[in-house]
């Protein structure tokens, strides 16, 4: 007896079972695309009813499901080797090196892991010539063996198809079996949804029903995944840690969904590399995953001539943030981005403005955070919020990254000075400005009382009697007068204490005519102010141009 | 009969089916939950024995129609949601923590560090069909003016997050409603799944249900906005 | 349960004296150990668990000799607990004050066998405790020393600094009591009144910061009706509670809260000005200078005295 069954998209509990189900769609394809029904003697394996918008019948039987986990569980053996003495390997190599002036023989241990293959994954991946060797597919890979499958015994199918060679059948026939009924329930468990438990702190068993969690097994097929960084003391990234925010697309129309999600990987994604990763998949903000394939599902739609929009194509994309820690796999957050375009358009301007990790990931954090209006317009959070609170807590260590001054005059020349045009206020600038303003007299006036100097232009500096200095003793003077300012306003974190010494040293340098309305929005806007008078200051430093380990800027 | 309520709890927390070290919360509580508190404030079990491991429903139970919606108030305090860590009591998977279980003759014997998110300054509408004799009962358990035995006192999905008030609405506010997505509609963004029956012994008869919230701010619910239950 | 019929609810707010706090923490970020916050409005604030709080006044009825089922035990490798025996609520305070779940399918039989509920609500109810004033990125740093020359032990290899946030505030929290849970043992739940007039100890830090949660203020509702009605967190930072503008006499026209229902103390009552207490003496309000003394006639009023 064949089984047949029928999925829409609306009865599904969670967004991992529609991507579940999108990516049972892509395998079903993949098998024909193969023909790899042709391994067993008849084999059934359609659709009833072609894959629309919102659903799919499927009819198969055993031979033709057998079919379609030997292609879910394909893998293959990875050749490895190591100086390290281990116990299980399958050859000694030895080779001759020449150490301080001393010949020595180097043994090298060979042997080989079980790696999943990833289906159609591979072919999507244009990042390397040899398509098995691509760095999307390899980060899916290692995400597959250090997230979902991170247990020995929950990669049982794909190790014993390597070694069986097409003859392992028994986690088929068990599923076959159980299908009968697929509307019965069955244990839930973590293999299948990712950071979901066996049961509950109530200890109440978790279920899904069968034919549901059927789908599960297709789902990391369509999972995007990223590596956000991690901040080490110094507040720089720390990118060797097995960290990954997997994006789950909740798909909204399966047809489509289906058709696109091929090109959207191969064509749109970025084939550069920093060491053995996508550029594009290191992150500071696992959210960023969500709105990267976001604005590549939607690149996708631009190439298209037709009227289809993001929302057409997926209600939103949820990010998993897991790490695995010695045994464990650890659920960071899970959160859930809407396919808002403004907020993806917005991510695709400033992603790269931004170099220093902790700057750009609160800046990143403001954008994810933004709303929207009835219409679907973004109210953005304002770029500067949130850093009064950031400058005042984090280590000063940190305040001395290269790219901190950078980025805060990015911020003002891309995010603010340009916005200057936009003022709702005819009569005044708005205080953004009075603040930029502020510090940059502050700071100039200052170079000019205290040490007689003169800055001509970005890089050159004279005495005020004519003769030239230095440019490194430029930029000493002005770090000094600028942390003297920053510390001075990040220690007084109380409103009255911040409004006080703005009041005594930088209020000289407001112009008088916007003196009322200045005064009107220090007391109102005591911590955008603040924030931005931090800001402002940290934007006078000199630049410092030095390369980072582990970065993913693209400068 | 209709009758309309606002809820307002300082924090809340509705879980949907999953845990973890990550518990998440839907941005209103499940039709499920809220039936649970009416009964509760009609002063009605819905309990059967409550000797057993997993507490079981009856199948006796009145039926309500329930909107669920997200009110406007500019002047009061915006919601928002906070994650919080904390070291929860379980019961571990696997063997971990063998000899401390013999201690706690049953209860939760481990520790584990989980991550939950809270929404603060909950506020609610709930829309209420039923009968007359009913909505009443409602509305006089809430004025404690029921001389029925009760226990406990309503929360908002964590037995710790009490309501600061709860009371019933003369005039709406504008407010957002919740309905259910069905096959062929298309909804914009807000979506979240919402359990409208659960069954604790089988939770695969639990159903659970995709809702999205109305793009625009409404009066009245549309009638797509109200679940019958029990299922 | 058994169930009885329901008069009252009690409804009360606590706030605490203000102090450097630096004691419920969550995770490190970095090195630094941060305070769990949560943002209301721009704003930050310290939080402190219910379920520290509950643990707190556990450990305050043991020292007040109330009979009690589950200890914490210090030495082992984890938080862990150990019960003396099933739970037991006509037997132990605590689990029947803060109730207690056995899930454990042979447990749960071994329960039915001597007729005890595998189950049990807690009837003390408690909130969040939220502090007053916003953090405003306050940190100490201290160094730990090196255990060197002859030290039979050490824990590092090198001497560390510690980065901790501290918050100076004082705390607010609500709890909640429904009298048809507490009549079945008016005993322990006058202890427990008694307990929270006196609470110290709570959440872990405090070998760092000796932080005390007895009330300096409180105010409290004992009403039929099932929620408070009022901002249950309604200490403003200087210490007033705007929402005391609502209480008039029962009988007035349009009354919004009935002063009668109500028990002030502490502090924010030897601080008012006559006017004020005369307002709140006529609309029936119950003033008590002392916020233990509030408990006891509440817990008489409220248990039977």
């Amino acid at each position: 007896m064949n089984i047949k069954l029928s999925y829409t998209l609306a009865e599904l509990p969670s967004a991992q079972h529609r991507a579940g189900l999108a990516g049972l769609v892509l395998m079903v394809r993949e098998v024909h695309h193969q023909e790899l029904l042709d391994n067993y003697q008849d084999a059934i394996l359609e659709f009833l009813s072609a894959p629309d918008e919102y659903g799919i019948t499927l009819e198969f039987n055993l031979e033709g499901l057998k079919t379609l986990f030997d292609l879910t569980y394909q893998a293959f053996n990875e050749p490895r080797k190591t100086t390290t003495k281990i116990s299980q390997y399958d050859r000694i190599e030895e080779e001759k090196i020449i150490e301080k002036g001393k010949e020595k023989i180097k043994q090298w241990y060979h042997y080989s892991v079980v790696v999943p293959q990833g289906a159609f994954l591979p072919y999507w991946d244009n990042s390397s010539n040899d398509e098995n060797n691509g760095f999307w597919i390899k980060l899916w890979r290692n995400m597959m063996w250090d997230i979902v499958r991170d247990k020995d015994a929950s990669r049982t199918p794909f190790k014993e198809r390597v070694s069986e060679d097409h003859n392992y059948f028994q986690d088929t026939e068990k599923i076959w079996q159980s299908l009968q009924n697929p509307d019965k329930s069955s244990g839930q468990s973590g293999t299948y949804y990712l950071g979901a438990t066996a049961s509950t702190a109530e200890n109440i068993p978790q279920k899904d029903i069968i034919k549901y969690q059927f789908l599960l097994h297709f789902a990391p097929f369509t999972f995007q995944v990223y590596c956000p960084s991690i901040l080490d003391k110094e507040g720089k990234r720390d990118n060797s840690k097995k960290n990954y925010a997997v994006t789950i697309p909740d798909v909204a129309n399966l047809k489509d969904f289906c058709d696109e999600f091929p090109n959207v990987l191969q064509q749109c994604r970025s084939n550069e590399s920093v060491g053995y990763r996508p550029r594009e998949a290191l992150i500071d903000l696992p959210e960023e995953g969500a709105l990267d394939i976001l604005g590549l599902l939607r690149e996708r739609i631009a190439q298209n001539t037709g009227s289809q929009t993001l929302e057409d194509l997926v209600l939103g994309v949820e990010v998993i943030h897991a790490e695995k820690a010695g045994n464990n796999v650890k659920f960071h957050s899970i959160s859930y981005v809407e396919p808002i375009v403004g907020k993806v358009d917005r991510y695709k301007e400033i992603q790269n403005l931004y170099w220093c990790p902790w700057f750009r990931k609160q800046r990143l954090l403001n954008l994810v955070k933004s709303e929207y209006d009835s219409e679907g317009n973004l109210i953005e959070i304002p770029g500067w919020i949130g850093f009064d609170d950031l400058l005042s807590r984090i280590p000063r260590s940190w305040l001395e990254h290269p790219y901190f001054s950078h980025d805060a005059r990015n911020l003002f020349i891309h995010e603010i000075s340009n916005k200057g045009d936009k003022i709702m206020d005819k009569k005044n600038r708005p205080y953004q400005i009075i603040v930029r303003d502020i510090c940059f007299f502050y700071v100039t006036n200052k170079l000019k009382n205290k040490y007689q100097i003169i800055k001509t232009d970005r890089d050159t500096y004279k005495k005020d009697s004519g003769e030239s200095i230095s440019k490194k003793e430029g930029d000493e003077k002005i770090e000094k007068i600028v942390n003297g300012a920053f510390l001075s306003v990040r220690s007084r974190s109380e409103k009255q204490d911040f409004i006080d010494y703005f009041v005594e040293t930088l209020y000289p340098f407001v112009s008088k005519d916007e003196f009322a309305y200045f005064a009107t929005q220090l007391y109102e806007a005591t911590e955008e102010i603040r924030a931005l008078t931090l800001l402002a200051l940290s934007s006078q430093l000199p630049f410092k141009q030095t390369v980072e380990e582990n970065t993913s800027e693209t400068a | 009969m209709l009758v309309f309520l606002l809820l307002e709890a300082p924090f809340a927390s509705f879980r949907p089916f999953q845990s973890g070290s990550y518990r998440s919360t839907t941005p209103v509580p499940s039709p499920s939950t809220i039936y649970g508190i009416l009964l509760n404030l009609a002063g009605i079990e819905q309990r059967t024995e409550t000797d057993k491991p997993i507490t079981l429903i009856r199948d006796d139970l009145p039926d309500i129609e329930i909107a669920i919606g997200v009110p406007h108030y500019p002047e009061k305090p915006k919601s928002e949601i906070a994650v919080l860590s904390q070291q929860l009591h379980n019961y571990p998977v696997g063997a971990s923590g063998k000899e401390l279980a013999k201690k706690t003759y049953g209860n939760k014997y481990w520790i584990a560090p989980v991550r939950r998110e809270v929404i603060v300054n909950l506020k609610l509408i709930v829309g209420v069909k039923s009968d007359k004799s009913l909505c009443d009962r409602i509305v006089q358990g809430l004025n404690g003016e029921l001389n029925e035995p009760r226990y406990g006192l309503p929360f908002a999905g964590d037995n710790n997050f009490f309501f600061d008030n709860i009371q019933v609405l003369e005039k709406l506010p504008c407010t957002r409603w919740y309905c259910p997505l069905e096959d062929n509609t298309r909804p914009n963004r807000g979506i979240c799944r919402l359990t409208t029956w659960i069954n604790r012994a089988d939770n695969t008869k639990t159903q659970i249900r995709v809702f999205y919230p109305s793009d625009n701010f409404v009066l009245e619910p549309p009638e797509s906005a109200w679940s019958k239950l029990p299922h | 349960m058994t169930k009885n019929q329901t008069k009252l609810n009690l409804f009360a707010t606590v706030l605490t004296y203000p102090a450097p706090a630096g004691n419920y923490r969550g995770e490190s970020e970095e090195n630094r150990t941060v305070l769990q916050k949560i943002v209301k409005q721009g704003q930050k604030y310290a939080v402190i668990s219910p379920e520290s709080i509950r643990n707190a006044i556990r450990e305050s009825l043991i020292l007040l000799n109330q009979p009690n089922n589950r200890t914490r035990l210090h030495n082992e490798d984890q938080l862990a607990v150990e019960f003396k025996e099933y739970p037991n609520p006509a037997k132990y305070a605590d689990d029947f004050l803060f109730g207690y779940m056995v899930a454990q399918t042979n447990d749960v039989k071994k329960m039915r066998e001597q007729s005890l509920p595998p189950k049990r609500d807690s009837i003390f109810r408690c909130n969040m405790a939220v502090a007053l004033s916003p953090y405003k990125y306050d940190a100490v740093f201290h160094q730990s020393p090196l255990n060197a020359g002859k030290s039979p032990w050490k824990n590092a290899s090198t001497s560390a600094l510690l980065h901790r946030e501290v918050t100076h505030t004082a705390f607010q929290y609500p709890f909640a009591l429904s009298q048809g849970d507490c009549l079945e043992k008016p005993d322990w739940v006058r202890a427990l009144l008694q307990a929270i007039a006196q609470l110290n100890g709570v959440a872990g830090g405090h070998a760092r910061a000796y932080y005390e949660f007895a009330p300096c203020s409180v105010v409290a509702r004992l009403t039929p009706k099932l929620v408070a009605g009022y901002k249950t967190y309604g200490f403003e930072e200087d210490g007033s509670f705007p929402e005391l503008n609502r209480l008039c006499q029962r009988n007035s026209s349009d009354c919004d809260l009935p002063g009668d229902e109500f028990w002030i103390g502490g502090e924010m009552v030897r601080q008012m000005n006559e006017a004020e207490i005369s307002r709140l003496t006529n609309a029936g309000v119950h003033l008590f200078k002392n916020p233990e003394q509030l408990f006891d006639q509440l817990a008489n009023e409220f248990l039977g005295g």
